[in-house]
This record gives structure tokens, sequence and C-alpha cells, in this order.
């Protein structure tokens, strides 16, 4: 008897995969959710076959620093109900709305970068709701007091179990510092931290001695995806040197600096609007530190919000901007911020914010250690991705973008002396290849066998960001999601949603007593109540 | 249900009020709770009162029935009513929430509120800063408690997050902190005070407006706020001091039950301007019920509102906000009812109503059957966190997975509601 045919072939289209360092026009096979190599006898015939003739195909994009649910995104929603209230322009869609936005823009994972451990059980819980796409979180650690405490009592072992524990008990992915150290001093009435020495009363750390910690915690520990870090002074003028010693200090370790955009400043910290770009200098040392990777958190013009675990810097746009302010500090480990924003084309500061991040795409050499990335919705929505495209892929549409923006801003950025293009196989590199690779999703961002059958197939045309707005096809875990702009219903015939994806750790049982007894001193909530069951999602579900 | 020895639970998890303590260790025998571990009146209370069963499952027209007939005649009773309303939401889990907004969305049901939507409005005009209750319990070292009684409402409350409750910056408790009471009169939490004010409920915004000002260093006329709040303007003036010499507050207040947004507001801006120099939060003190689980998990489910404009509609879902009041009875022919709190609702209503059955009522709670002639159909529930379980959430935003504690005898409300829509096209 024969055995069963592939369920689908997408035949000729132009498969872009630089993950295999493939581009070139062949089939692709699929069969029950993953790629498989093509049939060796030439006769065989897939259940289902899709011509790509003169389309391109690539894996399906890979978000790995958006907002996506929990506390801060139901806070905002709740908070700014009237600027989310067209899904379309929303800021905060709700999860089922915002999981088919992604994939109708041709992604099919994506990253929530924020999660307090003690707001996991309501990522866990609303991102059942994301349908599908596949996702997963990080857990905020760099505030955290039993953290904070083993690195002043310089206890190794204790804070690679706790970490290990924590991202067990939370299914998280991955392990997120940020501002280390400077919103714990913020939460004591303090202020926050403005370099990497300062001490952090109660705890004798620094920012420092945190980042290295926890670098090297992860690493130890083996984690899929490195320390991902969001610096200190974030939106602060001047802040680039507290980010290039950031870098410095992370030197010999592997590490993910995120939405570098907004720690790229120079300026006085006296006179917010003084800040100019020092990407060039950044950008020279990522270049030459082949462990560093950033993600852009690229400034998108218009209304958004700003929604953040570091506190101190959603107090500071709050009075800076007069606008409301959501705030809410929670226990053990971080604060969070949600403020409206707008950003203005004819505002100097703006213009040099969204200059600066199109400097960073262009400056990084090897584009392995960059991913597109608006810090959703912090510089704006995710859904401008085409529009960055576009302009990374034609330097006269960035000139001419240019002239609409206050001309002093050739002072501030170097953007209009940038000549590079990125080619198609760039674009597939810093949206799915690249950031599938710096989380450590060994089947995301790839079309090999064995991949996840996550596929975009776009129509090419003169018009890039028209391409990468409206797939032509979207594939999720082998099955069409998305056909000309039209989702096709959940349920029925395909049921597939996507699954939380967490890392796989083994905490050292012997750990485990020293953790609970600090935790039953410290925290509101019993021992056998902090950890997230895998039922858990189903119950959301 | 928990690791249970015999009829002894660990860690169970108390909804008897607004503190949800989450360490209780109890035993029982059958109905009768031996012991209760934190002592506590409220919490032994409410298990004991969860513990009960009433004797007959389901009743449709006033007669015993059992489930099965229950259930079809409810789906007749939904199949028949055009308009249609759900009150009780405040009063589920977070999965039976996620039930009832499937269910609405089959049924075009809208959802009525059993509390005031002035809350969500003003943090949605001013925004919030806030935080969990291990905040305070960790730093507060100034604690106002203004127009709530915790002492008397949530007894563990004080122990366990703010008067006596030790942290890793109030290492004393309660000789590290000073306590503000602000009420209409003398409270039990007032006793706990060190500085205590009773505060008439008209003049309530006014001394809230005398505070701002004095904290916020404006010019006052004194003799006018002496006019108008008498010789309580000087004691606000204490406790404007008290409140800027903080390292750290807490504001604890009570939403009311016909609240004016101009007074959650009001709150919410002075919290606000606290916060030049110190870190200061404000928190509900919450109730026993999953308000703010409700509120949020309807805020990030897909539920169609019913309103002619489709952008207030999407807001008022963006918001967790409910469609009507549960007040307005009258332009509903059906009311599903859930939970105690609305089951009593709609007895009181249907008591004051005479021998009118409009609207018809189905029921569906621990106590449904024991007013169940007052109802089209009552269908007895298992208690929260007794004899059902599921997730609530805190006042403060903190999730807590609730199991039952005792064997279950019938299906939870999240089951339930799923079997009410059963079989209905979209």
């Amino acid at each position: 008897m024969n055995p069963r045919p592939p369920e689908l072939r997408i035949r000729g289209g132009r498969v872009i995969d630089p993950a295999e360092g493939c581009d070139e026009i062949r089939d692709l096979w699929i069969d029950a959710g993953k790629v498989v190599a093509a049939p060796t006898d030439p006769d065989v015939k897939a259940t289902r076959t899709i011509d790509a003739s003169g389309m391109v195909v690539m894996p399906g994009g890979v978000d790995m620093h958006s907002h996506l649910f929990g506390s801060k995104v139901t806070a905002a929603r709740s908070f700014l109900p009237r600027q989310n209230a067209n899904p379309q322009t929303a800021y905060n869609p709700i999860p089922s709305e915002l999981g088919l936005l992604y994939l109708g823009l041709g992604y099919t994972t994506a990253i929530d970068a924020a999660i307090a451990p003690l707001g996991a059980r309501q990522a866990v819980l609303e991102s059942a709701e994301l349908g599908a796409i596949d996702r997963a979180f990080l857990v905020l650690l760099a505030n955290n007091h039993y953290v904070m405490d083993q690195i002043r009592d310089r206890e190794p072992e204790r804070l690679k179990a706790y970490v290990s524990w924590m991202l067990k008990s939370t299914r998280a992915w991955g392990v997120k510092a940020v501002n280390p150290g400077g919103v714990e001093r913020w939460k004591q009435g303090k202020g926050n931290v403005s370099s990497l020495d300062d001490r952090v009363d109660g705890f004798d750390v620094t920012p420092r001695s945190i980042l290295q910690s926890l670098a090297e915690t992860v690493d130890d520990l083996k984690l899929p995806h490195p320390l991902h870090v969001h610096c200190n002074n974030l939106g602060l003028p001047g802040n680039w040197s507290t980010t290039l010693a950031t870098m410095k200090a992370l030197e010999g370790r592997r590490a993910h600096l995120t939405h570098i955009q907004f720690h790229s400043y120079g300026g006085t910290l006296d006179k917010p609007t003084s800040i100019r770009s020092k990407v060039p200098i950044l950008a020279e040392y990522v270049n030459s530190h082949a462990g560093l990777t950033v993600d852009v958190g690229q400034v998108i013009f218009g209304d958004t919000v700003s929604m953040t675990a570091d506190g101190p810097v959603g107090e500071y746009l709050a009075e800076l901007t007069h606008r409301p302010w959501l705030s809410h500090d929670i226990e053990l480990e971080t604060g969070c911020g949600v403020v409206p924003i707008r950003y203005e084309e004819q505002s100097l500061v703006h213009a040099t914010q969204w200059a600066i991040g199109l400097e960073w795409f262009l400056s990084i050499a090897n584009p392995w250690q960059i991913a597109l990335s608006t810090d959703h919705p912090n510089g704006g929505s995710f859904l401008a991705y085409p529009q960055i495209i576009a302009l990374l892929m034609n330097k006269e549409l960035r000139k001419d973008y240019c002239k609409r923006l206050p001309a002093k801003l050739a002072s501030r950025s170097a953007l209009v002396d940038h000549d590079r293009e990125y080619t198609l196989s760039e674009i597939a590199v810093v949206t799915r290849a690249a950031p599938a690779r710096i989380l450590g999703l060994a089947t995301k961002g790839r079309l090999s066998p064995g991949a996840d059958a996550d596929v975009t197939i776009y129509q090419p045309g003169s018009d890039i960001e028209r391409m990468f707005a409206r797939p032509r096809y979207v594939l999720f875990a082998g099955k069409v999601r998305i056909d000309d702009g039209i989702a096709l219903a959940e349920g029925g015939a395909q049921p597939d949603r996507g699954v939380l994806m967490s890392a796989a750790t083994a905490p050292d049982p012997g750990a485990l007593a020293h953790i609970r007894d600090w935790f039953e001193r410290s925290s509101t909530i019993a021992w056998r109540n902090f950890p997230i069951a895998e039922e858990t999602e189903e119950a959301g579900e | 249900m928990l690791e249970a020895e015999a009829n002894r639970t660990t860690d169970l998890v108390c909804l008897g009020c607004g503190a949800m303590c989450d360490d209780i260790v109890a035993s029982f025998e059958g109905e009768r709770v031996a012991a209760f571990e934190p002592a506590c009146a409220l919490g032994r209370d409410w298990l004991e009162s969860g513990l009960k069963v009433e004797p007959i499952a389901a009743m449709a027209e006033g007669e015993p029935t059992d489930l099965t007939t229950a259930v079809r005649k409810a789906r007749t009773l939904i199949a028949e009513s055009p308009r249609r309303l759900v009150i009780g939401v405040e009063d589920c889990s977070i999965e039976a929430v996620r039930a009832i907004a499937a269910f609405t969305e089959l049924t075009r049901a809208r959802l009525g509120s059993l509390s005031a939507e002035a809350v969500a409005r003003a943090v949605a005009s001013v925004g919030q800063v806030s935080g969990t209750l291990g905040e305070v319990k960790d730093r507060s070292d100034v604690i106002v408690f203004w127009m709530c009684d915790p002492i008397a409402t949530q007894p563990r409350h004080a122990s366990r997050f703010s008067i006596d409750a030790v942290g890793r910056f109030v290492r004393n408790g309660r000789s590290d902190r000073r306590i503000i009471v602000v009420d209409r009169s003398e409270t039990e939490t007032a006793k706990r005070a060190d500085l205590a004010l009773a505060i008439p409920p008209e003049l309530e915004l006014e001394a809230l407006a005398a505070v701002r000002a004095m904290v916020r260093d404006c010019a006052i006329d004194r003799d006018r706020g002496r006019a108008k709040l008498g010789a309580n303007f000087d004691r606000l003036g204490e406790v404007a001091e008290l409140l800027k010499q903080a390292r750290h507050g807490a504001w604890f207040w009570s939403e009311r039950e016909t609240e004016s947004e101009e007074r959650v507001e009001t709150i919410l801006r002075l919290v606000r301007d606290l916060n030049r120099g110190r870190r200061f939060l404000e928190l509900p003190l919450g109730d026993g019920s999953n308000s703010a689980g409700a509120r949020t998990a309807l805020s990030w489910l897909r539920v169609r509102r019913r309103d002619d404009q489709v952008d207030r509609a999407r807001q008022a879902c963006l918001t967790g906000a409910f469609d009507v009041s549960a007040g307005d009875l009258a332009q509903f022919d059906l009311i599903v009812a859930i939970g105690d709190r609305a089951v009593e609702l709609m007895r009181a209503h249907r008591a004051s109503q005479g021998s009118g059955k409009t609207p018809r009522v189905i029921a569906i709670a621990p106590s449904a059957v024991r007013c169940g002639g007052s109802f089209d159909v009552a269908i007895r529930t298992g208690a929260l966190g007794i004899r059902s379980s599921g997730s609530v959430m805190r006042c403060d935003g903190v999730i807590l997975p609730v199991p039952a504690c005792a064997p279950a005898i019938d299906p939870s409300p999240a089951v339930l509601i799923e079997k009410l829509a059963e079989d209905r096209d979209p």
C-alpha cells in the first residue's frame, strides 16, 4: 500500500530561507504541520498544491519583542478605550484580534517581552485567546528581591536554581532585565539609577552586578535565549554612554539588547530636546562583538501608548507630556507604567528617534545581529512593519520621507548619508530568521525539513509596503489561515491553535527549601499558588 | 480538590472577604467546620455556609426537578426570550466569565453589572497609581484608610498586608507605620489609628479637595475651609503633613454602591500628586467577589456589546464595562442570574413586583433553589472555592487559583453556562 501523500506542496515559488542559505525557485512540501523533504518519487502528488510561481516564499514572521497580553496590556486597553475602539488602528487589540492581525501580516510567532512573575497567571490565561499563532513570554527578574539578595550574598548556585524554578513556575521562555536595580530604587522613593554603578539600597547591588550575574546565570543554564536587556536610562538624552557601558559589562556573555533605538541618544539630561544619534559608536561595538544582538524599537509617527515595566520611565513620560498616567507596582519584582503618547513628524525629538531606529538597521553589518521591532506598541504598532521594510529597501524613499521632517534633523542623525538598501533575503533575516535564532526557537524562522510549517507567501510588486502588508497566503502549522487577506474560519476543518512555548528547565530540588522559605516570608500569596499548571492555559481556552 | 487528609485541607483560598487569604488550613465534618486556621470568623462562616448543600438540585416552575430537565427548560426560555440579560458575572470565576462571554455571543444576551461603573470611567479619564498588596506590606510607612474599615470587614488585612504586616523595609510592622483613618464615624480601624477623623458623607469631597490642596501647597482660604469643615479642617492639615512625610504611602478606600466619578477622580488625582517626592499607591479595599477579575477578563475576551454606536460598544468592551445596570431590569424579558448576590437581587425584584412574572428568571447559584419558587428555573451550583474551582483576581490584580476543598456535587457555573449555550446557532 502506498504511504499517505504529503498534505501540501507549494510549487515553484522563490523560497527565501536564510537559515539554510537558500534563495532559489523550488517546491516546498508540508505534512502534519512540518516542512518535509521532497518525496523521492517524482510521481507523488500532494493532497493540495498551491501554485506559488512568481511569488516569494518565506518562513512565517517572528516578532521577538512585543507586548501582547498580561496586566499592562489589559490595563492599557481599559485605560484608553477610545483609542483602542477600532481594531485596525488599536494599540492594544484584544488577543483574538491581535492574533489575526499578526497572521494577516505574515507573522506566526510573537513574544511578549515583559511579564511580571506574579502576573504570569493572567498572561497564560489571556494568551490562550491569541488563536493560531505561537507565543511565548519573558519573565522580569532584574529588580527581583531574591535575585538581588543572592547576588549580594555571592550565591550563584542559588541564583541559578531560582531562575530555573521561576521559568518553570511561570512557564516563561526566557529572562528579561528591565532597568536593572533602577525600578527597585525608584519604588523606594529614591529616584532612578543613573549609572551602572549606582547602589540599590537594601540590597547592596548595582545595575552592573545584576546584569552580569543574570547574564552568567542564563548562560550557565543554557537557556535558549540570552539575557534580554532593557538598559538603564531608557529614553533619556545622553543615555548612549550607559548603553555602551552595558555592552562592555556584558562582554564575554551572550546578551540581547532590546529596543536599542530608545537607548542610543546623545544630548544632555537637562535639555530633553537635545537628543541626537549616537548610533555609529554603539553599532561599531555591536559589529565587533558577534555575541551581541539587538532589536530596534522603531518609532512610527502617530498616536500610540507607552507601556513598560520600567516604572520610572512611565512617570518621566507622564510628567513630561502632562498626560494621564497608569502605574502599577508589583511586589518583589517590578513596576509598570502606561502613558499615551503621540510621535509627531514636526517634532525634532520624535523625528530624531525615528531616524535613529533606521540608522541602526543600516549600520549593522551582519543582519543576523538585528531584528525588526517597534516594541509594539511603544514605538508604534507592529502593523507598521511593511512601512519600515519599504524604507529599508529603498534609499530614495527614505530621503523623500526625510524631506517631510524638520530640517535640523540632518544635524542630529546621519540617516540621509546611508545608501544601503536591504535585499529581500536580508529582510527575511531581520523579520524571521534572526529573531528565531536569537530566541533559540529551533523550528521557527526556517523552512528546512523538520521546521514548523509556518509559511508566508508574498506576491512581489513594485509597492514593497503593499507586498508585505498583504501576503497572498499565510500558513500556520501547515494549514492555510490567510488566503488573499481573508482569514479562514477557526475551528471546523482547521482547528489548530498556537501554543505557549516555555523553556524546559529542571530546578535543583536541593535549592527549593531556601527559595520556599524566602517566598513564604515575602510573598502575599501561598507557595503552592504560585506555579502555573499546564492545564491553566487549557482552562483559559 | 486540595490535598485532603480525610476532611482537612491546606492552603484553602478563602473568598469570605476581599483579603482572599490563600493560606487557610481547615477541617470539617460533613457540613460542620471543625477548624479554621488562622482564626477568622468571616472565613469560617463563609466555609460553613458554602459546605451546606441545598437538598434539591434544580427546580422548574416552582417544582423540584432533575438537572437535565432544568437545563432543557432553561434552553427553551432562552430561545423564547429575545431580550436577555446576564447578571452576576462579578461573582463568577474567570473560567465562568469566559463561558458567559461565549454565551452572550451566541445568544446576543447583554451583560448587567452588580456594581457601579464610576471607577472604570474615572481610571480611563485620569489614570491610576496603584500596586499589589505586597508593596504595602514591604514598604508603606504611612497608610490611609479612607472611608473603609478593614478591621471589621477584612479581619486579616492588617496582619497580612497593612497595619501590622512586617515587610522588608518595615521590619517592625505597626511601630514603623503611621496610620490615618478618615471615615463617617469612629470605626474598628480608627481605634488602631495614629490620626482618626470622622467626616460626614456630604463633606467628603470637600475634605478630599482640602487635603489635595494642602499636599500641593496651594494657597488655601482657611476661613472658608473652617467654615465648611469645622475643626476637621485643621485635622486634615495634620493628615496632609503626615502624607508629605511619608517615605512610601498607601491609600485604601472602598467603592460605594452608588459611586460618583468625581469622588473617584479626586482620590486618583490626589494619590498621583502624592507621588511627587515619594512613592504613594492607591488600592481599593475590595470585597470577596471576583469583580476585578471579571472586568479584566471581559476586557480580553471577545464580547460584542449592544450599542447603537459601534465605537462606544467597543470601548465598553475594552474597559470590561457592562451594558446596563442590574437595577434596570424592565427592558428585559429574561434574566440569567448567576451567583448568590444576583439571585438575591432577583428574589427581591420578584417580591417587589407581586405576582407579575416579568422578566422571567433563570437562577444559577448555590442558593438558587432555596427561593426556587420565585424563579422559572433554578439550578444549584457548588460554591466557588468550596465545591467548585476556578481562578479569581484579588483587588490588587493578582490572580489566584481557587481549588475546591470539598467534593463537587453539582456542575460548576462555567459548565452549566456551556450547557445552556449548546446546540445554539451563532
